[in-house]
C-alpha cells in the first residue's frame, strides 16, 4: 500500500514537473518588449495626471489654492500631460 | 502517509523554489521569455505544494493524528474542534508553516494578477517573493519541523491540549489576520527592490504598490486592534496594550507602513520622496521580519513569544542580509531616484506629509530601542535591564501628541504653500474651537496629557468636518447638486482622501478612547456570599457561585450583583475560574485560567475577574476595574477600517482596467 502510494506520488511529481518545463518545448509568440511597460507606466500617469487636473480644479473650488498656484500648477500639470500623449503617439505609432 | 506527503511537499517545494529562482535571474540576463513562463510555473508550483502541505496538517489536527509531534503538543481529545484548526498557527512550526503558506497565496494572487504586466519588474519581485518563501521553507524542513513524528516508543493515547489563553474566539481571527498583514508587506518590497533592480522609478512602481500596501496595512491594523480585543477580554489585567515587545513588534512595522501610505500620495502626485518611499518600505519589512525573530528567538519574555529555540540567530541573519542588500541598492539607485523637484514652502501640504513622515519614524525609532534595550543591555552590562509602559509612555505620548495635531493640520494646509489668508481663513475656526473646549475641560478639573488630547481631538474633529463642508459647498455651488448628493459624489470622485479622512476620525476616537485610561479605577476584594463591597460609586455584591464540568474545563462560576449609588441595579456579572485538564491525575498539568466578565457602555466598562477562591471558607477573590471609555478604542478601529475600504474601493476606470 505504501508503495503503491510512493508510486503515485513519483508520478504525480512526474506531472507536474513535466507541466512545469512544458512551455520550454512549446512555441512562444508572445515576447514582451520594454516598449510595452513604458507604454503601461505611460498611461498610468496619463491617468494620474487628469485626475490630479480635477483634483486641483476642486481644491481651487474649495479655496484650497490661491489663484496663482492653481494656474501655475494647472500649466504645469498640462504641459506633462500633453507631452505624455505624444510619447504614447510615438509609440504606438512605431 | 498524509506526514509523509506533508515533508515530501515541503521538500519539493524548496526543490522548485530553487530552480524556479534559478531560471528567473537567468531570464533577467538572457531575456528568454521561455524561462519565465517555466521560472513563473515552478513559483506557481511551489505555493500549491505549500497549501498542500498546510491542508495536510489541518487534517492531521483535527483528526487527532499524535504520531505527529506538533498535534501531539498543541491539541487534545478534548480540544473543540475550531481550537485544533486554529492550534496550526499556536505554536512554532505550525505558525511558521502558516506564515509560507499566507505568502503562498499571496504569490499566487500576485502572479495571477500580473500575469499581463510589469514585464521587466515581475521576474525580479517573483525571486524576492520565493526567496523568502525558501527561506521559511528551509526553516520547515531542517529547524522545526511540523511533521516530526512523535519521540516516544508508545503509542501517544492523547495530546497536550492548547494553552487556554488561546481557547477564544478573538485569538481564532486575531493570529491569521496579523499575518496577513505582516507577511503582506512582503510583496511590496518585492515590487521596490524589483523597481530598484529595473530602474522603474516611475509611475508603474506606485501603481503596484499602493493598494497592496493599503490592503496589507488594512490587515496589520485590523490584527493589532484584535490582539488589544483579545488582551483586553482574556488577559484579566484590564488594559489592551502593554507595550510588550511582540506588540511592539507588530506596531514598529505599522508606523513606518502609515508612513509610507502618507508618502506614497506625494509620490504619486508630485513625483517627490522616490528614495525616501522605497526606504520606507524596505524599512517596513524587515521590520516584519525583525519582528517574527523577537517572537521566535525567545529573546524577549512575553506573554506572545515561543520558547527559545535555535531560529534566533538564523533570523538575525536573515534581517542583516536584508538590510545589507537594501542599503547597497539604494546606495547604487540614488542618482537615478532623485528628484528634480522639491518643497516649495514649509507652510505646504508636501511640508506636512513630510513632518508627520518623521514623527512615524522618530516614534518607530523610539519604540525600536525601547523593545532591545535589554537585549543591548545585557550584552554590554551582563544583567537584563527591561523598560516598560512607564518608558514607552513618557516618549511615545507626546509624539502621539503630536501626530494627533498633525492629523488636523495636513488637510487644512494648500499643496505648494499655504498663504497667511488662507491660514486665517481656514484655521481659525478650528482652533478656536479647540481653545474655548480646553478651557471647558479646565474648568472641569481635567489637567496635563488630557486636556492636550481633548483639545486635539476636538481641532482634528473640526478640521475634518470643515473640510467636508468646503467640499460639500464647492460641488453645490458648481454643479447645483443638492449637499446629499454632492456629499456622495466628493467621497466617489475622490475616495482615497476622504477615506483617508474617515480613517483620521477613527484615530481621534481611539484617542478619545486612550485619554480615558487616565480615569480607570481599580480594586481587589475578597466576598462571600451576599457580602458587597464598593468601587468609585459603584457596589459588587456575591449573590451567587456554583460550580459546573464542561468537556474541557471545571469551572466556578461567581455571580456579581452590580448596583449603582441610588442602588438601581445596573447588571449581574459573571466572571469564572476554570481549571483545564482537571481530569489529569497530574496536578502540575492542570491549568487554571480566569475567564472575565465586562459590562460595556459608552461612558465606561466595568471589569470583572475571578482571581482566586478559598473552598474552606466559601470566599471569592476578585478583581474590579471601571475602566471609562474603553469603547472608543473599538468605535474608532471600526471607523479606520471602514475609512480604509472607501479608500480601497475601485473606481469605474479601475474596475475595468482590472
Amino acid at each position: 500500500m505504501f508503495s503503491f502510494s510512493m508510486l503515485m506520488l513519483f508520478f504525480l511529481f512526474l506531472v507536474v514537473f513535466l507541466y512545469s518545463i512544458w512551455p520550454l518545448f512549446k512555441e512562444i509568440k508572445f515576447n514582451p518588449s520594454n516598449s510595452q511597460d513604458t507604454l503601461d507606466a505611460l498611461d498610468r500617469r496619463k491617468s494620474i495626471l487628469y485626475r490630479e487636473i480635477q483634483y486641483i480644479d476642486a481644491e481651487y473650488d474649495i479655496g484650497n489654492l490661491d489663484k496663482d498656484d492653481y494656474n501655475l500648477t494647472r500649466i504645469e500639470l498640462v504641459q506633462e500631460t500633453s507631452d505624455i500623449i505624444a510619447k504614447i503617439k510615438l509609440i504606438l505609432s512605431n | 502517509m498524509n506526514p509523509v506527503l506533508g515533508s515530501v511537499s515541503l521538500s519539493l517545494a524548496a526543490g522548485f523554489g530553487i530552480l524556479s529562482v534559478i531560471l528567473l535571474l537567468f531570464y533577467t540576463r538572457s531575456g528568454n521569455y521561455r524561462l519565465f513562463l517555466v521560472g513563473r510555473r515552478m513559483a506557481i508550483i511551489v505555493s500549491v505544494l505549500v497549501i498542500i502541505a498546510t491542508l495536510v496538517l489541518v487534517k492531521e489536527l483535527i483528526t487527532s493524528n499524535f504520531d505527529i509531534d506538533y498535534v501531539a503538543h498543541h491539541t487534545s481529545i478534548e480540544t473543540p474542534t475550531i481550537y485544533k484548526f486554529t492550534a496550526l498557527w499556536a505554536g512554532q512550526s505550525g505558525s511558521l508553516l502558516f506564515w509560507v503558506f499566507i505568502l503562498s497565496i499571496y504569490s499566487l494572487i500576485m502572479i495571477f494578477q500580473n500575469r499581463n504586466r510589469y514585464h521587466r519588474m515581475m521576474p525580479w519581485a517573483l525571486s524576492v517573493i520565493l526567496i523568502v518563501q525558501l527561506f521559511f521553507l528551509i526553516l520547515t524542513i531542517f529547524v522545526t519541523n511540523p511533521f516530526e513524528p512523535t519521540k516516544a516508543d508508545f503509542i501517544v493515547a492523547n495530546g497536550l491540549g492548547l494553552n487556554p489563553l488561546l481557547q477564544n474566539l478573538t485569538m481564532a481571527i486575531h493570529p491569521p489576520v496579523l499575518y496577513l498583514g505582516f507577511v503582506g508587506f512582503t510583496v511590496p518590497f518585492a515590487f521596490t527592490f524589483a523597481a530598484l533592480m529595473t530602474n522603474e522609478k516611475g509611475s508603474l512602481w506606485v501603481r503596484s504598490v499602493r493598494r497592496w500596501s493599503l490592503v496589507t496595512w488594512l490587515a496589520l491594523s485590523s490584527g493589532i486592534m484584535l490582539g488589544g480585543w483579545w488582551a483586553y477580554q482574556e488577559l484579566g489585567w484590564g488594559g489592551y496594550w502593554a507595550w510588550d515587545p511582540v506588540e511592539n513588534a507588530s506596531f514598529m512595522p505599522w508606523l513606518t507602513g502609515t508612513a509610507f501610505l502618507h508618502s506614497i500620495i506625494i509620490q504619486e502626485k508630485k513625483n517627490m520622496l522616490r528614495i525616501w518611499n522605497a526606504i520606507l518600505i524596505m524599512l517596513t519589512f524587515a521590520l516584519t521580519i525583525f519582528g517574527t525573530f523577537l517572537t521566535r528567538s525567545g529573546v524577549m519574555s512575553s506573554v506572545h513569544s515561543f520558547t527559545e529555540s535555535p531560529l534566533g540567530p538564523i533570523f538575525l541573519a536573515f534581517v542583516a542580509i536584508i538590510v545589507t542588500v537594501c542599503a547597497i541598492l539604494i546606495f547604487h539607485s540614488l542618482p537615478k531616484l532623485k528628484s528634480n523637484k522639491h518643497i516649495e514652502s514649509l507652510t505646504s501640504r508636501e511640508s506636512g506629509f513630510l513632518f508627520n513622515n518623521v514623527v512615524f519614524v522618530t516614534m518607530c525609532f523610539a519604540v525600536f530601542w525601547g523593545t532591545i534595550f535589554p537585549v543591548i543591555s545585557e550584552a554590554v552590562k551582563g544583567t537584563k535591564i527591561t523598560v516598560g509602559p512607564p518608558f514607552f509612555n513618557q516618549v511615545n505620548i507626546p509624539i502621539g501628541l503630536l501626530l494627533l495635531m498633525l492629523t488636523g493640520v495636513g488637510p487644512l494646509l494648500a499643496w505648494r504653500r499655504t498663504s497667511w489668508s488662507n491660514f486665517k481663513k481656514y484655521f481659525s475656526i478650528p482652533i478656536g474651537l479647540s481653545l474655548i473646549a480646553a478651557i471647558i475641560f479646565l474648568l472641569s478639573g481635567f489637567r496635563g496629557y488630557v486636556v492636550i488630547s481633548l483639545m486635539l481631538s476636538v481641532f482634528v474633529v473640526v478640521a475634518i468636518v470643515t473640510e467636508f463642508k468646503r467640499g460639500i459647498q464647492a460641488r453645490v455651488n458648481r454643479f447645483d447638486e443638492s449637499s446629499f448628493v454632492a456629499f456622495r459624489l466628493m467621497i466617489r470622485k475622490n475616495r482615497s482622501r476622504y477615506g483617508g479622512y474617515f480613517v483620521h476620525l477613527g484615530i481621534v476616537l481611539m484617542f478619545i478612547g486612550f485619554t480615558g485610561q487616565a480615569f480607570n479605577l481599580k480594586k481587589e476584594f475578597g466576598l462571600g456570599i451576599n457580602e458587597r463591597e464598593h468601587l468609585g460609586d459603584i457596589n459588587f455584591e456575591l449573590i451567587q457561585l456554583r460550580e459546573e464540568e464542561r468537556p474541557n474545563h471545571f469551572a466556578w462560576i461567581s455571580e456579581l450583583l452590580v448596583t449603582g449609588k441610588d442602588g438601581k441595579n445596573i447588571t449581574t456579572l459573571r466572571p469564572e475560574k476554570r481549571i483545564y485538564f482537571h481530569r489529569d491525575p497530574n496536578p502540575e498539568r492542570r491549568q487554571p485560567h480566569s475567564e472575565l466578565d465586562i459590562y460595556t457602555t459608552l461612558k465606561r466598562d466595568i471589569y470583572s475577574v475571578f482571581s482566586s477562591i478559598d473552598t474552606d471558607n466559601g470566599i471569592v477573590f476578585f478583581q474590579i476595574m471601571i475602566n471609562p471609555l474603553v469603547q472608543f478604542v473599538w468605535y474608532g478601529g471600526y471607523m479606520l477600517v471602514l475609512g480604509t475600504l472607501i479608500a480601497l474601493w475601485p473606481s469605474k476606470r479601475e474596475k475595468l482596467l482590472t
